[in-house]
């Protein structure tokens, strides 16, 4: 944002409520228990709740970072500031690598979704060209407009698809829950290092940032966005263990959806169908807000029109989106995202914001 | 440039048209009249045309009072003429373009003893030659409430709204647009409740309009609007006194044109199209149900056949048992693939509407019937289309004549065709993608530079009382938030939102 700051770019501070939420839930709320469950096995509520915990900190350390430095921006202007030119926009420019590839990310592993469980014998290509094309259509209208997806893309699966995850406890078995604390210390922490990937996707606020309206309030809906995003998990994750087998979960590669398949109306069956399609709603507004800072960055650091730019990275995505056809080779780029994702926030972040306190008290203590 | 210098030229010569020039070229048409008499050793000649003045008024105000009431004076000027002739419009000028402007409005001129200069322009127009003198307000009925229309009398509709605001701070701004009709055109606010940047906009945007002839309202809609490549009216034009009034109270501005029975009002939300008046003379329980019907109505209508087809196309599976006999049942003989089953009927009654809207209305109702039950039970019994599909069409069309703003009715007609293709090829997920692709087209639009899915988004909690329902009276004392009224409370809201205790 321009120092005159243009208020009709800038968004209410409760909106990063939806955008915090948002972009921490895609397709990893999908499957996550299966990863989670191998550690913690019932106690996997624990690692959900722990791992929000960090993350909660996280959210924290990111504003932190931005109120120690007032004079940047986002995350290209704080780096130049305090790293130089040439190795800030490097970190800079890994950073938006990692924006692109989430897009990538959970683009194609919900097209594989859809191809596995609706249509398996249609092209990626046309809905990775449908999804992309509107895309671009909507990065055009600017952050709001993202911003604006993002809002129903939480509020209509809401209505949707969360109430359709209550009918299988019509089976459910709660002394699967017991023994509480069956697991060691070390195996909730494992599952609390798998779950935290699942709340990746807030570390996107380090790039939009400048659009938000009073900042410092806005930290607040930050903080509920995440803990709302535990909340969903929570109760995924307790449905989940109360209606599955601890062993069965490990043999089922979306139970999320499996669970969609209870729910029985008179007039409806097979209910993971309408959960595929809403999905599309949580799945977009990630897409678009990833394109979105990935050609914002582009157009902080060399300073590339956005219109220019998005075309760009839509085709990439579109090409790479090909190549990668093998359910091996998803689920490598799953891993490979989740892991550099893990590092970015767990590693990146702090280590981001101590070295800032340092270099601020040094100059400090220069200027003295 | 030499083009450019042309043009200057001829315009520069226009300019210095001298008025025999102009008598000469208005002589031309033969509805152009003269009359030349004397009285009194005055020699006196009027000009008009014999079209557009009321010859009672020429004879009665003009004719009959120089003819009596000019041979008792001593001398006659032209500036005595006002004096003696009772007409409420009157001027002496010698300006040529205000003499043509006024002769082609209805003004008869009058020169005196060749006197080639100056002339007198009386007002003659017959106002009401030719216009209906009401309107019944039939294309936006409503059975409780007043039922007084506008017509296409700009000066009869001001009449009409200023009778019902009775505050001097309804303000009137009129100009005229159309280089070839004149029209008069008046943006009409209250002075201290609508945003003065809103008002700013309007005129500006009026002031811009090119155009030369503004057949009616809804071509200032177009010309005015944010965002002309979208098939989503963007301002509510009705026909309907009390919405106008309405919406000038809420802090809107209303557009009038003369010779158009619609009034524009804005900015408008995506709301303001489902409500109706009806919604406010009801009890706000039985309002906010029937408003909530509406919007069911409309995404009935846009949804239902596209989810026919993603579902017996793509996802039969998820047809219940008891339900797949009946559709089996009724779509066997059918040799088609849903969507060009679809296709067919919707295309059917989208011909049966628009040939009825092209009909006189005795014709239309005979065809309606014809149609709707011959064409319907025919196409079933030839097996064209199944009876389940007959059945949701027919409700989709129905549901869709719900919107009370006929605008946005033509809209979700045509809204509905994207999302049946989208639906045939991506079946469930194409339905959802052309929901995404609407609400992030609704997202972009802006009406007057105000959004237009408000209050949804952004997140207006307090402008929620009257959206999707419609609150009780003690509810909605604030104005909407959204338009920046420059006063927020419509009436007292201590005094309305008092409760007593029981048996106080």
């Amino acid at each position: 944002m321009n120092e005159q700051g243009n208020e009709r770019f800038l968004i209410s501070p409760f909106l990063v409520f939806f955008i915090i939420h948002c972009s921490q839930v895609g397709v990893g709320v999908l499957s996550f228990q299966r990863a989670v469950m191998k550690e913690a096995g019932h106690d996997s509520w624990m690692s959900v709740i722990v791992a929000s915990c960090v993350v909660h900190v996280l959210i924290w350390i990111v504003y932190k970072i931005f109120q120690s430095a007032p004079n940047a921006e986002d995350i290209v202007s704080l780096h130049a500031q305090y790293l130089g030119k040439w190795l800030g926009n490097l970190l800079s420019v890994l950073l938006l690598i990692y924006f692109f590839l989430l897009a990538l990310t959970v683009l194609r592993t919900y097209i594989e979704i859809i191809q596995v469980w609706m249509f398996s014998l249609i092209g990626a290509w046309q809905f990775s060209l449908i999804f992309l094309l509107l895309t671009y259509y909507t990065v055009l209208g600017g952050f709001r407009v993202v911003v604006g997806l993002c809002f129903w893309g939480v509020v209509i699966p809401l209505w949707v698809i969360l109430p359709m995850l209550f009918f299988p406890l019509e089976y459910a078995h709660y002394r699967n829950l017991l023994p509480i604390f069956d697991h060691s210390l070390i195996d909730i922490f494992r599952g609390a290092k798998a779950m935290t990937v699942q709340y990746l996707g807030f570390e996107m606020l380090l790039m939009y940032y400048s659009f938000l309206k009073h900042p410092e309030q806005s930290h607040k809906w930050a903080q509920w966005g995440n803990a709302f995003t535990t909340l969903i998990y929570l109760i995924v994750i307790f449905i989940s263990l109360v209606f599955y087998n601890e062993e069965q979960v490990q043999h089922i590669i979306w139970p999320t959806l499996t669970l969609a398949k209870i729910p029985e109306v008179p007039f409806i069956e097979r209910m993971e169908y309408i959960v595929l399609s809403i999905y599309v709603l949580v799945i977009f507004p990630i897409i678009c807000l990833a394109v979105w800072s990935v050609s914002r960055g582009a157009k902080r650091i060399f300073s590339i029109k956005q219109r220019k730019s998005v075309p760009i990275i839509l085709s990439l995505l579109f090409v790479v989106s090909l190549f990668i056809v093998q359910r091996e080779n998803i689920e490598k780029l799953n891993m490979l995202t989740s892991k550099i994702g893990f590092y970015v926030v767990i590693v990146y972040i702090p280590v981001l914001y101590i070295y800032i306190s340092i270099a601020k008290r040094f100059k400090k203590t220069v200027q003295q | 440039m030499s083009i450019f210098s042309f043009f200057k030229k001829n315009k520069s010569k226009e300019k210095t048209k001298t008025l025999p020039q102009l008598l000469n070229e208005l002589k031309q048409s033969s509805d152009f009249a003269n009359i030349q008499f004397e009285t009194r050793g005055n020699h006196i000649s009027i000009y008009y045309f014999d079209s557009l003045i009321d010859p009672k008024l020429l004879q009665q105000n003009v004719l009959c009072h120089l003819q009596n009431d000019v041979p008792g004076r001593s001398s006659l000027s032209l500036d005595d003429l006002p004096q003696i002739l009772p007409v409420q419009r009157i001027e002496v000028t010698d300006n040529v373009e205000t003499i043509e402007t006024k002769l082609l409005k209805g003004f008869a001129m009058l020169q005196l003893n060749e006197n080639k200069r100056r002339c007198v322009l009386i007002n003659l127009a017959s106002e009401n030659l030719g216009l209906r003198p009401n309107n019944d307000s039939e294309n936006e009925f409503s059975v409780v409430g007043p039922k007084v229309g506008f017509v296409e009398n700009i000066g009869t509709n001001l009449h009409l709204i200023r009778r019902q605001l009775v505050t001097p701070n309804l303000i009137f701004r009129e100009m005229t647009i159309g280089s070839m009709s004149k029209t008069k055109v008046v943006v009409a606010y209250i002075d201290g409740i609508t945003n003065e940047q809103t008002v700013q906009t309007v005129v500006q945007r009026l002031n811009d309009i090119e155009f030369d002839i503004v057949f009616d309202n809804s071509l200032l809609d177009q010309m005015i609007s944010d965002n002309s490549s979208s098939p989503f009216p963007l301002f509510v034009s009705t026909e309907r006194i009390d919405r106008v009034v309405y919406a000038l109270v809420e802090g809107q501005v209303a557009i009038f044109a003369d010779g158009s029975p619609y009034v524009i009002t804005g900015p408008s939300t995506l709301f303001h199209f489902f409500t109706s008046p009806e919604d406010y003379y009801l009890p706000w329980i039985l309002g906010s149900f029937f408003r909530l019907i509406r919007i069911f109505g409309v995404m009935f209508s846009t949804l239902a056949s596209p989810i026919y087809v993603a579902v017996l196309t793509y996802h039969y599976e998820m047809i219940p048992k008891d339900l797949l006999g009946p559709i089996i049942f009724s779509r066997s003989n059918v040799p088609f693939p849903p969507i060009l089953e679809v296709l067919f009927l919707e295309i059917t009654i989208e011909l049966l509407r628009e040939a009825g809207a092209r009909l006189p209305t005795k014709v239309a109702q005979t065809l309606g019937i014809v149609g709707g039950i011959v064409i319907g039970q025919a196409s079933v019994e030839a097996a064209l289309t199944s009876n389940v599909l007959l059945i949701i069409v027919a409700l989709a069309a129905l549901a869709s004549f719900t919107t009370p703003i006929f605008k946005m009715s033509n809209t979700i007609r045509f809204i509905r065709f994207p999302i049946i293709f989208f639906a045939t090829f991506w079946g469930g997920v194409g339905i959802v993608f052309a929901i995404c692709l609407l609400l992030i087209h609704l997202g972009r639009l802006q009406s007057f530079g105000s959004p237009y899915l408000v209050p949804f988004y952004p997140l207006r909690r307090k402008d929620f009382v009257d959206s999707l329902v419609r609150s009780s009276y003690s509810g909605t004392v604030r104005r909407p938030s959204y338009l920046r009224p420059r006063t927020f409370w419509r009436y007292d809201p201590k005094k309305a939102k008092q409760k007593k205790d029981i048996d106080e």
